[in-house]
């Protein structure tokens, strides 16, 4: 069914992590994206494995909607892992036609698809626990200072938040309005290009007069609660708080950086075959 | 009694199995449609009552059980379910959102050209359509989009109609209506009933409405089926009606409490029509 595509879904709960202030999720998700690409010794990746499963768990969301986050991106996990696996050189483990495969290769491609898995999942962690609401004001809030270049990051902010908001409701209503000329014998699925092309014409008439409908509604609405975009003065009904969580969530990243540049160095063994 | 034209057996359907946002919208729920007659669907909001509809013409499967379309399974391998939804006409809440052509003459012939008619058949029936639904003819040429909120609704029926569906199911039909609106629309589907002998199942929130045309009335709550029989009997069972959230028809209730207090001998009526002829007839005859 249309509404099953999971678009930056959001589960709601009241773990740590969903308690965390949106700004500061966004920008230690930033901060760990890139102590990941930091690491390069199988110790680093250790550490960062082990942090990120705990972030996970700290999310009390199922598993396995993280892997189901993570299966789209398969192919490409792949496709870039034998990449690297062909193209770096080093001693060579065994050759075939033009390819010589080493054990630096196969460990720089393991590196590089953990990285992928891992950057994947932690930016699903910032999705799952923040709505989608809290994270355009988030986004909001700690792009303000453009303002100051003429930016108007506030209005980009609002039709963000307005189309955010209105992706399940014409997701719905594009499943409604198929039914509805479905019922009315209506055949999307066979036929060539061009009659299928012609067929979306029932869809697409009804649901562009809906859209501009609830456009034209939305701005009534917000006219008649005196919204005037951004104004100095305007307060706003929900502030964002730092708490202690935020505290704890960026000592918890600034040590997870020390702790990779320290273990990059500690050279026990970093898979180029010493 | 007729035949039987539609049988549901043991359908369940849930929505979002296996993600934080499951939902059983409609559990085991088993009934058998006849040809000819109205049956009333009602329930409270969120009971259930679009999915079950949207079942029985084939527009959604059903997680488990069978539908039956005079006897065959309409989810059968080789089954025609396009052909099932022009012989089981679906007219959708709020129908009017799905207009889409310039003309209404277009709009309403779009089933009848799914269906592969000829020509002159579609037009036949157009012009048919817009007789049962109270069209005038100057509307022919015009952009459904220019119409009146009541003018469309009626424009959307049309196009369920000019399919002539064996049976027709209308999901609040009236809502948003004036009175007068609706009991026009109301009055051109009785009309269509009557005259193809089709069946008609009516899903309302207007229990004045269904009690003045449903012959039987299928109960929903919470996706389960909690009653079906004839109209007199469902509303006769006021008391747990109302527990479910549910209105009865107002003259209904007002002779149950008159009942309830001692007034024994008076039966349960579905509309003033028939409540003035009982108190005509207890109080002996009309003014003195
Ligand atoms: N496409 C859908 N996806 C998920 N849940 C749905 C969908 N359609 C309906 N539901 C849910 O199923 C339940 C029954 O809905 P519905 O059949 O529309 O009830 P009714 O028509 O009686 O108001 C509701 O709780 C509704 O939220
Ligand atoms: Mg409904």
């Amino acid at each position: 069914m249309i509404r099953d595509v999971t678009l930056g879904q959001y589960f709601p709960g009241s773990s740590f992590l969903h308690r965390m202030d949106p700004r500061s999720k966004i920008l230690l998700m930033v901060f760990y994206v890139v102590t990941l690409f930091l690491g390069d010794t199988a110790l680093s990746y250790g550490l960062l494995l082990v942090t990120t499963a705990a972030v996970i768990l700290l999310t009390r969301i199922s598993l396995k909607f993280y892997l189901r986050g993570l299966k789209p991106l398969l192919f490409i996990m792949v496709f870039t892992g034998i990449l690297n696996m062909l193209y770096s050189d080093g001693e060579p483990l065994f050759e075939f036609w033009i390819f010589s495969v080493s054990w630096n290769g196969i460990f720089s491609a393991l590196f590089m698809i953990l990285r992928i898995v891992l950057m994947v999942l932690i930016m699903s962690v910032l999705t799952y626990t923040t709505s989608p609401l809290l994270l355009t004001g988030g986004l909001e809030r700690l792009l303000h200072p453009l303002t100051y270049l003429r930016v108007p990051v506030h209005d980009f902010a609002m039709m963000m938040t307005i189309a955010l908001r209105f992706i399940p409701t014409l997701l719905e209503e594009t499943e409604k309005i198929m039914n509805a000329q479905k019922a009315r014998g209506a055949d999307f699925e066979s036929g060539s290009l061009v009659r299928r092309a012609k067929a979306l014409i029932p869809i697409l008439i009804p649901l562009f007069v809906s859209a501009f409908r609830r456009a034209e509604e939305l701005a009534v609405a917000m006219e008649c609660r005196c919204y005037e975009g951004d104004r100095k003065n305007r307060t706003r009904f929900v502030e964002y708080r730092f708490t202690w969580r935020d505290l704890v969530g960026a000592l918890f990243c600034a040590a997870l950086l020390v702790g990779v540049i320290l273990l990059n160095r500690v050279i026990v063994w970093n898979g180029v075959g010493v | 009694m007729s035949e039987v034209i539609l049988k549901a057996e043991g359908l369940v359907e849930v929505y979002g199995a296996g993600t934080p946002f499951e939902k059983t919208a409609v559990n085991n729920v088993s009934f058998e449609l006849y040809e000819n007659e109205f049956v009333g669907v009602i329930g409270h909001t969120g009971s259930g009552k679009s999915t079950l509809i949207q079942m029985l013409n084939g527009l959604i499967k059903p997680t488990e059980g069978t539908i039956y379309f005079r006897g065959e399974d309409v989810w059968a391998k080789k089954y025609d379910r396009r052909m099932l939804r022009s012989n089981v006409g679906l007219v959708f809440q709020y129908p009017e959102y799905q207009l889409f052509e310039e003309t209404v003459e277009k709009d309403i012939a779009f089933g009848p050209r799914n269906m592969g008619l000829n020509e002159e058949e579609v037009a036949l029936r157009v012009e048919q359509a817009m007789h049962f639904t109270g069209l005038s003819d100057k509307l022919r040429e015009s952009s459904p989009f220019e119409l009146s909120g009541g003018q469309k609704r009626r424009v959307a029926i049309a196009g369920i109609l000019a399919m002539r569906p064996r049976v027709l199911i209308l999901d609040e039909p009236t809502a948003g209506l004036d009175p007068k609106g609706c009991s026009e629309i109301l009055a051109n589907v009785r009309e269509y009933q009557r005259e193809e002998r089709a069946t008609v199942v009516l899903v309302s929130h207007s229990m004045e409405d269904v009690a003045a045309n449903a012959s039987r009335v299928l109960v929903l709550e919470k996706g389960n089926l909690k009653m079906l029989a004839s109209t007199q009997e469902v509303f006769a069972r006021g008391e747990e009606l109302m527990k479910m959230g549910l209105n009865i028809p107002q003259i209904t209730r007002i002779f149950l409490q008159l009942r309830a207090r001692g007034h024994e001998n008076l039966p349960s009526v579905l509309s003033p029509e028939e409540a003035i002829r009982c108190l005509d007839a207890v109080t002996g005859g009309g003014r003195k």
